[in-house]
């Protein structure tokens, strides 16, 4: 099992699966990573399941949960969330994957709905409210997987 | 893309037009493009970008110089090093700490990786699509499937070497002021060499194969501006500024010659020289200026290509950053072999008060730091001038001048060659143009 987390701890909510992830780290492997655009594709092994979590920006009631498969995700799954900057999120980098003909991951993509991107560090209110809910949702798939 | 053909007007565009290119992200890449045309006379060329150094520099008053390196990469996650090592130059100065030759090389080594990273992004992903004709990175992946891959390989060979330097991918933790927390061994950098050499090899062909685009003819009148880094290629060290005709600029000097001024139609500064004159920094200006300080390996690269120097067509920028690849993983690949380990890995001197400057140069241009701190080290004052913000009046007038050509065009189309331009340089917010959205307004 691979947990793999996105964003930036300096910019509000865009920390909030980072912070998830630490909550993990005591159970499985963790990545903190950031926004590494297509470099994704290396940090997802093809041969043990991955659990991806990230914040997204879809118009959702901020604190939202988003379960998607990984082997869906793409931006056509995702019309409207912009997971990601930089244009290169992780539905842009499975698609990637899947134009190449590469094997993909899978696993499950989680995904918090963000409220505020400030600078600095601390969430919004609705996100931290939030958050136990996306700890036990992560656990429930490390589990279900036997991680 | 083809050879461009002037566009002829169309009398039914006359009047006033307007085209505007929203650019959003979620996070770091903000940016607005609006172009307004009165009877075939460019009215407004406003290009509008969201500059986060400017809400860190506030950020970093009160905390000590030590942190200032573990804050400022995080302003941008595609040139952390760039924001660190520009400030660790500015704070060594404060201090009086001049780094050993290991611990420069091992910066220059970080640089590097910075470099191959972030211009095999922008070359295989950003630009080359609009070159060979498609809307994205995704669209060109399922038709030149070899070609990707050997970009993916090229960046991974990056952010391995990142890695290694770094202590991680992401936002580098081991650069500190006075030189690394931890210096990496000569058997993990010695390690990495297959895949640098393999890489350089890629490089080498990618030159080939970007110099084979077919290029929009379309030449600007250029101020270069690049760091001037003695007998080596720009990165990571100069003290003076090299600008195209004119005398070399001290670094204290900085801010009185690069002027950022406000002007009514943006919210953000725009940077200009003394008399008015925007000015370009990044690939083109580096190599215009100093191609005689390129790896040689890169210069042969460069030769092969018959490229005329200084390079004026903003489209060629592709080749430039390719020939800049080749640099990188050469310089690299040197580096590693010459390394015999760093030690001290880092260099220590007491606390003084005082304002140190520091420039180095970004993959998309130079960047500029000032720094002011108390007798305990704390951060009274903070300066961080960013490539992309000092771009932003000469990318401005070449979209003016762009103007002519998209006007017989229909609205998606002159969107997509405007964008296309704003890519050429590699701004931040090129990033983000899957989120482009087009409003336009018919006079």
């Amino acid at each position: 099992m691979r947990v793999v987390a996105l964003g930036n701890p300096d910019r509000g909510d865009d920390g909030a699966a980072l912070l998830v992830a630490s909550r993990l780290q005591e159970e499985v492997p963790v990545v903190l990573a950031g926004r590494p655009g297509p470099g994704l594709l290396d940090l997802l092994p093809h041969d043990e399941p991955c659990l991806l979590l990230d914040v997204t920006w879809s118009g959702s009631p901020p604190g939202t949960l988003h379960r998607i498969p990984l082997d869906r995700l793409s931006p056509a799954t995702l019309p409207d969330l912009r997971v990601s900057s930089h244009g290169f999120g992780p539905g842009e980098a499975l698609a990637l994957a899947r134009a190449l003909g590469r094997s993909l991951p899978s696993g499950l993509f989680l995904g918090i709905e963000g409220e505020g991107y400030g600078f600095g560090e601390g969430l919004s209110e609705a996100v931290r409210g939030a958050l136990p809910s996306m700890v036990s949702a992560a656990r429930d798939f490390l589990e279900s997987e036997g991680a | 893309m083809s050879e461009s053909k002037p566009g002829t007007r169309d009398p039914a565009l006359n009047g006033t037009r307007n085209i505007r290119v929203e650019m959003l992200t979620r996070v770091e890449g903000e940016g607005r493009f609006h172009l307004k045309v009165r009877d075939g006379q460019v009215e407004e060329a406003t290009l509008t970008i969201f500059e986060p150094p400017r809400f860190f520099e506030a950020f970093l008053v009160g905390r000590s110089l030590f942190e200032v390196p573990d804050i400022v990469p995080r302003i941008c996650g595609i040139c952390p090093v760039t924001y660190q090592m520009t400030s660790v130059r500015a704070l060594e100065e404060i201090l009086g700490i001049r780094p050993t030759a290991e611990i420069r090389n091992l910066r220059r080594l970080m640089y590097c990786a910075e470099w191959i990273e972030s211009h095999v992004l922008h070359v295989f992903l950003l630009h080359a699509p609009d070159f060979l004709g498609y809307a994205n990175a995704l669209e060109m992946a399922r038709d030149h499937k070899a070609l990707v891959e050997m970009g993916l390989r090229m960046k991974k060979a990056g952010n391995t070497l990142l890695e290694v330097m770094g202590g991680r991918a992401i936002h580098p933790v081991s650069p500190r002021v006075g030189g690394f927390s931890k210096a990496p061994s000569p058997k993990r950098l010695l390690a990495l060499l297959p895949e640098l050499e393999w890489g350089l090899g890629a490089a080498q062909e990618t030159v080939d194969v970007t110099n084979g685009l077919p290029m929009l003819d379309f030449e600007q009148p250029y101020t270069f501006v690049a760091l001037d880094g003695g007998k080596d290629y720009p990165i990571e060290w100069g003290e003076r500024i090299a600008v195209t005709g004119r005398d070399p600029v001290a670094l204290e000097e900085f801010e009185e010659v690069f002027q950022e001024r406000q002007v009514p139609q943006s919210p953000a500064l725009h940077a200009r020289l003394p008399d008015g004159t925007p000015y370009l920094t990044g690939p083109m200006a580096r190599l215009s200026l100093f191609p005689d300080r390129l790896h040689p390996l890169a210069q042969e690269a460069l030769e092969r290509t018959g490229m005329r120097l200084p390079v004026l067509n903003p489209y060629r920028s592709i080749v430039v950053r390719a020939v800049e690849i080749v640099h990188a993983f050469a310089e690299a690949i040197d580096l590693i072999r010459g390394y015999r380990g760093a030690d001290p890995a880092y260099l220590e001197a007491p606390l003084r008060a005082g304002e140190g400057r520091g420039a180095t140069e970004a993959p998309r241009g130079l960047q500029y730091q000032r720094h002011r701190v108390d007798g305990k080290g704390l951060i009274l004052e903070s300066r961080i001038v960013a490539p992309t913000s000092q771009n932003q009046a000469r990318i401005e007038a070449d979209l003016a001048g762009l103007a002519p050509e998209i006007l017989a065009m229909d609205d998606a189309q002159a969107t997509l060659r405007c964008e296309q331009l704003i890519r050429a340089y590699d701004p931040c917010i090129s990033c983000a143009t899957h989120f482009l959205k087009l409003e336009v307004e018919r006079g």
